[in-house]
């Protein structure tokens, strides 16, 4: 302390330094101030975070002010067909039980789609038959129908045996040798023409017989002509004068027997395939049941010819398939013959009743007959006017004897169609004959024909004989019709292989001989018969007995949907198999193996029908709001539908989208109640965009539609309500719990769609409430949160959730 | 000037005059540099006044208030403790207040922690829950 005291001493009495001592204590007090700020600023930070400590802030309330208006709708449009069926536009104001009833209308669909092709082949698979007239099925039914006709695919000719040879044995005459083979799978039913073998004399020329013997018997089915042979090695062959039948797979002996010395060639054979009998007969063949084996396979094999077989499979297809309607139906109109028999004289013949005269001026009298033997008079009312074979000719007595003979020579067992037609005015006789695949044409004519068979009188009208039952013609007859008009070839020609239904002009009797002699002409002389006769389903056209199939395409392989086609309309549901715009169906005989009669089906139509049975009440309800600025919509139906589960839509018209509101606000689909008349309440509420759905005058649509496969039902409005909601504003109430004043310097609004900052200033005393109105704050949505901060940085947050 | 005495006293106490008022301007400029980073992160004070995440773009807007006494810069954001990328530009004078926005695929339901770092290292950190 003595030091210090004395060095201030010396100091004090030398003045040399006080600037710089005033400089140092200058440089010092700044440095205390520029310190003493830090601890000055330390000092409100401290101070601030206290006070914010101690603010306590709370939003106790928020609550949008709104402005509302309600309207019923002013007017309607109906949709469609739908009609107004009761009530008016002033009963939709409340849900009173008073309706505005709407009836639906058929809104379905209703196609008849015409097949389209008959080119396809789905199957791969060639088609077999034809197909007369396409074009036909693709419209009526009209009575134009296109023939479906088998095909022969039998016929074919092949043969079963052996063509090989190396060596030979000698064959004494009365020797019977052979090997065993068996007969290929497609040979069921096969007529055996002829065997061939191989070989020669051993020392001259002699005779061979052929021999089909079944194997597992050793019986003798058909013995061949003789062939002469030389000494020249080669092949023969022996033709069966009456071909043996074969079944498939059946083992047959192939044998020969020889009236010389002969050198029968083979090849390596299998274990006994050989066959030695040496103890028979060139002249009367024996079986050869006493045969020993050996393993020799000769050179002989059998020609068989494989049978007629008709077979149809024929495909259509249709394009561009209406294929997701409630019903789908094929339907195929069938024009099935009913010919299903004919007259089968036996020395028999039918009269016709009334002792019909069939002598008109002029007059056209048609039939079909196959003879067994070519003879008789197939068809006669008196001497002069008959007709009757002459040889193989038919002949025309007509007015008088020998009028007009046929240019066609007949033969037995087939159908021939005869059609004579006169014209006395005129003095024209003409015959006509046709076939089974021929129409009719000219045979013969007379230009000049002077007589009358107008005045000849009646006898007995016969048929498949003369006059009373002169010289029967054995065989068959079929479809007699007699006409009292001159025909024409094209008219003859247009119904000569179908049958007709008798009420034709100037068709007077017609016989269809189906198992009865009514006449089915209006003349109405059903006729009778006399000797031996009957009916059989032997007929030159129609009335097959075989049914026709019909398949449809799945995809993969043919499902069949009719076993048989009735005349007229044939309809079966196909909605399980019409998948795509493209469908196929095929027509297929009944019977496709072993058929032998040629068989033919007329389609006048085939057609797809779809369909739905939908009903449709379509409503427009149109009301008139205002142009304020609404934050939100609600709209309410109050309906009830006659029938119930109506598919309803409800759509408000968006004048922003320029359309009705296909989905989200604005849009409601549902399905009424199963119960019919309930009154069902639906209601939306629209937070946002309400003003889209209005125009610029305030105008609104609303339009209701309800749709159901089903018959008529009736939409009943009962109630029908726009109501807007306008936000002017939000009420917040702050309250400060807090022992200092706060100041409000922001509020958030806070949704998921948006958080938005509003500036404010407001001073809340301490202990005090503060409601105070946003009116820029607008509280959009069912979520929303607010967010207040004071200015010392604290928040106050409050929310609707 | 005939008298030379004298003259070695004025300069040796000009020479002192001047070492001091060097001496002291240093200090006193030392003080001030000290005191004045020391009382600007004393008086920085920064309110998070809202989070938003948002889907369009998707990104996480920060509303920032700048509540302190002093101007304020962002140096880094964290989310999840991951940095993230923002406008680096961002500045808040006094009473200013603004967003920050991060570019950010943020997930539905997902708790986040959004760790907000000035340049004087002020950490504003907490939980936000994506909507």
């Amino acid at each position: 302390m003595q030091t210090i005291t004395t060095h201030l001493s010396r100091f004090k009495r030398s003045n040399r330094g006080i600037s710089t001592v005033i400089t140092v204590m200058l440089s010092l007090v700044l440095i205390v101030i520029i310190v003493g700020n830090v601890f000055i600023s330390e000092s409100q930070m401290n101070q601030a975070d206290w006070e914010r400590k101690q603010e306590s802030i709370r939003i106790v309330d928020a609550e949008a002010t709104t402005e509302n208006w309600t309207q019923h709708p002013s007017g309607y449009a109906l949709g469609g067909s739908t009609s107004l069926l009761s009530g008016d536009i002033a009963n939709l104001t409340a849900d009173d039980g008073s309706y505005m009833t709407f009836r639906s209308y058929f809104s379905g669909t209703d196609l008849s789609d015409f097949v389209d092709s008959n080119s396809s082949n789905v199957d791969s698979l060639p088609n077999k038959g034809t197909q007369s007239n396409f074009t036909a099925q693709q419209y009526g039914p009209d009575a134009v129908y296109g023939a479906l006709t088998e095909k022969n695919t039998g016929s074919d000719s092949s043969s079963f045996g052996s063509s090989t040879s190396s060596t030979y044995t000698t064959v004494s005459a009365n020797y019977m040798y052979g090997s065993v083979f068996t007969s290929p799978a497609d040979a069921e039913g096969a007529t055996v023409q002829n065997i061939t073998w191989y070989g020669r004399g051993n020392f001259g020329s002699g005779n061979s017989k052929a021999l089909l013997v079944l194997a597992s018997t050793r019986e003798i089915l058909a013995v061949s002509n003789p062939v002469a042979f030389s000494t020249t090695a080669q092949e023969r062959t022996n033709a069966f004068s009456s071909p043996p039948t074969i079944s498939a797979n059946t083992a047959y002996i192939l044998m020969m027997i020889f009236d010389v010395s002969t050198r029968f060639y083979y090849g390596s054979g299998s274990l006994n395939q050989g066959y030695y009998d040496t103890s028979n007969s060139y002249a009367t063949p024996t079986n050869p049941t006493d045969a020993a084996n050996n393993n020799n396979q000769y050179r002989i094999r059998a020609a068989y010819e494989m049978p007629e077989n008709y077979e149809l499979d024929i495909e259509v297809q249709w394009t561009s398939v209406d294929y997701d309607e409630t019903n789908e139906v094929l339907a195929i109109y069938a024009d099935q013959e009913t010919n299903t028999h004919s007259l089968d004289a036996n020395g028999g013949y039918m009269t016709v009743g009334g002792s019909a005269d069939w002598g008109s001026v002029t007059g056209t009298i048609s039939f079909w007959i196959k003879w067994d033997a070519v003879g008789g008079r197939p068809w006669g009312q008196h001497d002069n006017m008959e007709t009757r074979i002459s040889g193989t000719y038919l002949v025309l007595d007509w007015g008088g004897s020998d009028t007009l003979t046929s240019g066609t020579s007949f033969t037995s067992g087939n159908w021939y169609f005869i059609a004579i037609v006169w014209d006395e005015n005129t003095d024209d006789l003409y015959l006509y004959v046709g076939d089974q695949t021929n129409p009719p044409a000219l045979d013969a004519s007379d230009g000049a024909w002077s007589l009358a068979v107008s005045t000849a009188g009646v006898t007995e009208n016969d048929f498949m004989a003369s006059k009373g039952g002169v010289e029967p013609a054995n065989g068959h007859g079929d479809d007699l019709r007699y006409w009292n008009t001159d025909r024409s070839l094209a008219n003859i020609q247009s119904d000569y292989d179908t049958e007709v239904t008798g009420s034709e002009a100037n068709l007077r009797s017609y016989f269809k001989l189906n198992n009865n002699f009514d006449d089915a002409g209006p003349n109405n002389n059903d006729g009778s018969g006399s000797g031996s006769y009957s009916f059989q389903a032997d007929t030159p056209f129609g009335g097959s007995a075989e049914t026709i199939r019909v398949d449809v395409w799945t995809g993969s392989s043919w499902q069949n949907v009719f076993t048989d086609l009735a005349d007229g309309w044939n309809n079966v549901s196909i909605s399980s198999y019409l998948s795509s715009q493209t469908f196929t169906i095929r027509f297929k005989g009944g019977v496709e193996t072993s058929d032998t009669p040629q068989d033919s089906w007329n389609i006048d139509a085939a057609i797809l029908h779809v369909w739905s049975n939908e009903y449709t009440s379509e409503v427009e309800f149109t009301g008139s709001a205002n142009t304020e600025n609404w934050s939100q919509l609600n709209w309410t139906a109050n309906t009830a539908w006659t029938v119930g589960s109506i598919s309803v839509t409800i759509q408000l018209y968006n004048f922003t989208l320029g359309g009705y509101q296909p989905s989200g606000d604005g849009y409601l689909a549902y399905t009424s109640s199963s119960t019919p008349n309930v009154d069902e309440s639906k209601n939306q509420t629209i937070p946002a965009d309400a003003t889209d759905f209005r125009n610029a005058t305030g105008h609104w649509r609303i339009k209701i539609r309800g749709i159901k496969i089903t018959p008529l039902f009736d939409f009943k409005a009962d109630w029908i309500e726009f109501a807007e909601i306008k936000q002017s504003g939000t009420l917040i109430t702050f309250e400060n719990d807090g022992p200092l004043t706060i100041h409000l310097v922001s509020v958030w609004v806070n949704n998921p769609a948006s958080h938005q900052r509003y500036e404010t200033d407001l001073i809340l005393e301490s202990g005090g409430t503060l409601s105070h109105l946003f009116e820029d704050i607008v509280l959009l949505g069912e979520e929303w949160i607010i967010k207040a901060s004071t200015e010392r940085g604290n928040i106050a947050i409050f929310s609707n959730g | 000037m005939r008298n030379n005495r004298g003259v070695t006293p004025v300069l040796s106490e000009l020479l002192l005059t001047v070492i001091a008022v060097a001496a002291m301007s240093v200090a006193t400029s030392a003080t001030y540099v000290i005191t004045t980073n020391l009382r600007e992160n004393m008086s920085e004070r920064v309110l998070v006044e809202d989070v938003w995440f948002s889907d369009s773009p998707e990104t996480v807007e920060v509303y920032l208030s700048n509540i302190g006494k002093v101007d304020l810069s962002i140096s880094n954001v964290y989310i999840n403790h991951t940095s993230q990328t923002f406008d680096p530009s961002f500045r808040l004078e006094t009473e200013e207040h603004g967003s920050l926005s991060i570019t950010y695929n943020w997930n539905s339901g997902d708790l986040y922690y959004l760790d907000v770092v000035t340049t004087r290292g002020t950490h504003i950190a907490d939980y936000y829950h994506a909507p």
